[in-house]
């Protein structure tokens, strides 16, 4: 999937879920695409791969779906994880599904502390895949709100 | 040779400087065993180090520029954890900067072998090779062996018979027929046809007033001539030019004078000495009265008869490895050119310093470190003025007339990382300042630290453009962390600071004095730590700068959107010691969909936003805009393009032979608009990161070449 052709899913997923506001007045829609992890040119055929990330936030709880494709080895594992700010690396808070292939999804719902609520807030929230070849992350995908794109 | 070591453990826990620490303790306590490679692979990779990797690693192997020390105690934190496959890998596939994967996987493991040597590791009976698997530590204790500590011999100097040197010195011979001196009265009003200094005018401005080539006509530009340029070294030049002649630095100090409608080469002066390493491009001559001033590479100034070439003065400013890079620039009878290369430790301290036109002799020097016992000198957290490194000069100052004052962008201090350098909050004078200076006497009017303390290789070393709004008499610049500053010139007052994009460097700016707050991970950084760094080195704005387009008020922006994590390490507090010191991950800036260029006009009364577009390259050329409403820039992936300077609407492009890297310029020949620009390789982070990330775009080993544009001939 092209990156543009993410960033229509991405779109089509935040726009359902403003249309369906009323039904979920409460909820809250966040989204990411999976990008490399941070790395250098020895390691960097080992971190591609693409994907896209929705979340909803009801209450405390983050429901988290997710596709990706194109890793160079089976993924083994997805995490969500609490940075300081977006694009500063933290700790894991949540372990969530994923499909142990080089194309699958991930899934989970992960409840929330206080600190990680404010933290999705200030789009600081990470969802980290890693695979065989790239077991210290192999790509992330940080969660913003709708109209959260910050270039 | 960028390096880093495993991020986070599997179980998702950072390296700590106490375990980083205890490591390297181990590793100097360890008994040395027999390396896992021999005598033989040591030595040959001694010569193919020499050959391939000294020029930019040193002959110490310390390091420098964001090319790291291969020895000692930075290179153990690096790599003593992990293993000689990791390192054979990471050298064979991006090594040598500018060409890598060239040389042979047996020349890769004899480069692998000396450094494990130069690290203490003694020469066994087993040859290595790129599947040889053993820690590092294991082998290597990180002591470096006399010889090397000493400085290992260039070939030439081993060589039975030595190879021969390239031909220095006036190599085309030819005359200018009607050259008029360049005045100050023309310096300071330049005419329109003619691009006489750096950003062409003292303002900084990047703007040309010709207006045949405008939006309505520029998708009908065409390419005239080429030149082909030296190879080797970096290209990030702006051709200078004068009633129809193009003065054109190259690599390997190399000036040459074109016939700028034709591209009929003058003449050609190669000074020398020849590219090793590809950085330090030499950006900008300058031409005053009847001569043309290059600053070289070896951190010489000379002065060439412009209309022969000859060379008429020659001063040595500082001897090796010190350059002199960033650009000339002339005012009132004075040459004034800024220092580059101070990252490792020294006695001799970065400056800007001035010389008489006519014959060469030095004026006046100032330091850009503050040495104790000088003003600012306290606020180096008491360090030896020796361990004071850094505060380089990257381009040539702006002048205002009326003022008599110049301005000029310093860099960080060294190592990068507050942690290496050891000067904990202190706020390192005059890194990351603007400088009013008396261009008479040198003397500091008034200066501006924009980030003190810096800690992460952000600069704001870059243009600093003046604009005046009625009365008001502003100074702007942007630096790596991607915050347009706007001051007043006349006092250094703080006046405006604008996010361009996304950081994450700050927590807090304050509107009213534009004091930054750090992230508190940054304040507390340990060295052998990685901290997470939005925009990183790349920037952000780096050394392509912006172009002021007085029509409309815009200050037309080239950002680049990448990240690093950077890990600082322990240095060698010893003279040669010191550097850039860290490690760095690169990755893609979060929201921005992967795309690493972006194009933003600000209007700088305001500091709005007028438009911008994103892109997948970044862009490796400064930005040219006329009164033809048209702005110029190329990129990474060696597209050249013209965009509508109210709008952003991109109104032509083409390809180019490689990365269109320099500083475009603009001028007319009888009445006839041109647009020149160079294509060139070498750099640092700018060509560093995206040849890293953008993993779909592959270039050329070669390519430099001046490329000049304009519309068709009437008939």
């Amino acid at each position: 999937m092209s990156l543009q052709d993410r960033c229509r899913v991405i779109g089509a997923v935040l726009l359902a879920g403003l249309l369906a506001g009323p039904a979920f007045a409460a909820d809250r829609q966040f989204a990411g695409e999976l990008d490399p992890f941070p790395h250098e040119m020895s390691t960097r055929d080992n971190v591609v791969g693409t994907g896209t990330i929705t979340a909803v936030l009801a209450g405390d709880r983050l429901t988290i779906r997710g596709d990706f494709a194109g890793l160079s080895s089976a993924a083994t594992g997805a995490y969500l994880r609490m940075g300081l700010a977006m694009g500063v690396p933290g700790q894991k808070i949540g372990d969530l599904t994923i499909t142990k292939a080089n194309n699958g999804q991930i899934s989970g719902t992960i409840t929330l502390s206080a600190a990680a609520i404010a933290a999705l807030e200030r789009n600081a929230l990470y969802i980290e895949l890693d695979s065989a070849k790239a077991p210290d992350g192999n790509s992330w995908a940080w969660l913003q709100a709708p109209k959260a794109d910050i270039s | 040779m960028s390096r880093s070591g495993s991020l986070l453990s599997k179980r998702g826990k950072y390296l700590t400087a106490a375990a980083a620490s205890l490591a390297l303790a181990s590793t100097l306590s360890f008994a040395q065993q027999a390396g896992p490679f021999t005598a033989g692979q040591a030595a040959a990779g001694e010569r193919a180090y020499l050959e391939s990797c000294a020029g930019c690693h040193g002959n110490t192997l310390a390091g420098a520029n964001d090319s790291p020390a291969l020895a000692g105690p930075g290179f153990m934190q690096s790599w003593g954890g992990r293993s000689t496959k990791a390192l054979y890998q990471f050298i064979s596939v991006s090594m040598p900067a500018g060409n890598p994967g060239s040389l042979s996987p047996a020349t890769y493991a004899d480069i692998l072998a000396f450094l494990l040597r130069a690290n203490g590791a003694q020469a066994g009976s087993t040859a290595l090779n790129g599947n040889t698997d053993v820690r590092v530590s294991a082998a290597a204790n990180g002591q470096v062996p006399a010889d090397i500590q000493k400085g290992l011999a260039p070939p030439a100097q081993r060589a039975a018979t030595p190879a021969p040197a390239s031909r220095h010195g006036l190599t085309v011979a030819g005359t200018i027929k009607a050259y008029a001196p360049v005045t100050d009265e023309m310096l300071t009003h330049p005419p329109d046809g003619d691009w006489l200094m750096y950003r062409r005018n003292y303002q900084g401005w990047s703007y040309s007033p010709l207006t045949e080539i405008g939006a309505a006509n520029v998708s009908g530009l065409q390419l005239k001539w080429t030149w082909a340029m030296n190879e080797g070294g970096a290209v990030e030049v702006t051709p200078i030019v004068h009633d129809g002649v193009i003065f054109l630095s190259n690599t390997s100090n190399t000036v040459q004078a074109l016939n700028a409608k034709t591209g009929e080469l003058i003449w050609e002066n190669r000074i020398g000495p020849d590219a090793t390493v590809a950085y330090f491009a030499t950006r900008s001559l300058a031409l005053y009265h009847d001569k043309v001033y290059v600053a070289t590479t070896d951190a010489h100034l000379l002065a060439l008869d412009a209309k022969t070439g000859k060379t008429v003065w020659n001063v040595e400013i500082a001897p090796p490895p010190k350059s002199e890079t960033g650009g000339v620039m002339v005012i009132r009878g004075k040459v004034i050119v800024g220092m580059m290369n101070c990252d490792n430790y020294s006695t001799i301290n970065c400056h800007i310093s001035a010389y008489d036109a006519e014959t060469g002799e030095q004026d006046w020097t100032f330091y850009t470190t503050a040495k104790t016992g000088t003003p600012g000198g306290d606020t180096w957290n008491n360090l030896p003025d020796t361990e004071r490194a850094g505060t380089d000069i990257w381009i040539a100052g702006t002048y205002d007339p009326e003022l008599n004052t110049t301005y000029w962008g310093v860099a960080q201090s060294k190592p990068w990382m507050r942690a290496s350098r050891r000067t904990a909050a202190a706020s390192t004078l005059y890194a990351n300042s603007t400088l009013a200076l008396d261009p008479d006497t040198g003397k500091l009017k008034w200066y501006f630290q924009h980030i003190p303390g810096e800690s992460l290789d952000l600069d704001e070393a870059f243009e600093r453009v003046l604009i005046d709004h009625g009365d008001q008499k502003t100074l702007m610049t942007i630096g790596k962390d991607g915050i347009l500053w706007k001051l007043d010139r006349t006092s250094g007052k703080f006046l405006a600071a604008k996010e361009t994009l996304f950081q994450n460097v700050y927590s807090k700016i304050d509107p009213k004095t534009g004091h930054l707050t750090y992230r508190q991970d940054i304040l507390d950084q340990k060295t052998g730590e990685w901290l997470g760094s939005c925009p990183g080195p790349e920037g952000g704005h780096d050394w392509q700068a912006t172009s002021y387009n007085q029509p409309t008020d815009l200050l037309i922006i080239p950002l680049s959107q990448s990240c690093v994590l950077m890990n600082g390490h322990d240095v060698e507090t010893k003279l040669g010691g010191g550097g850039t010191a860290a490690s760095q991950l690169f990755y893609f800036m979060p929201g921005t969909h992967r795309n690493m260029g972006k194009l933003v006009a600000y209007n700088t009364k305001d500091m709005t936003e007028a438009w911008s577009f994103q892109q997948r390259s970044p862009f490796l050329t400064a930005v040219l805009s006329t009164a033809g409403g048209v702005a110029f820039v190329g990129d990474f992936d060696r597209v050249f393009k013209a965009v509508d300077v109210k709008t952003g609407k991109i109104l032509w492009q083409t390809r180019l032979g490689n990365t269109v890297q320099g500083y475009p310029v603009s001028f007319s020949l009888d009445g006839k608009q041109y647009v020149a620009v160079t294509t060139g390789l070498g750099g640092g982070s700018p060509e560093q990161k995206p040849t890293t990330l953008l993993t779909e775009v592959h270039r050329s080993t070669t390519g430099q070449q001046l490329y000049v544009f304009a519309l068709p001939d009437r008939n």
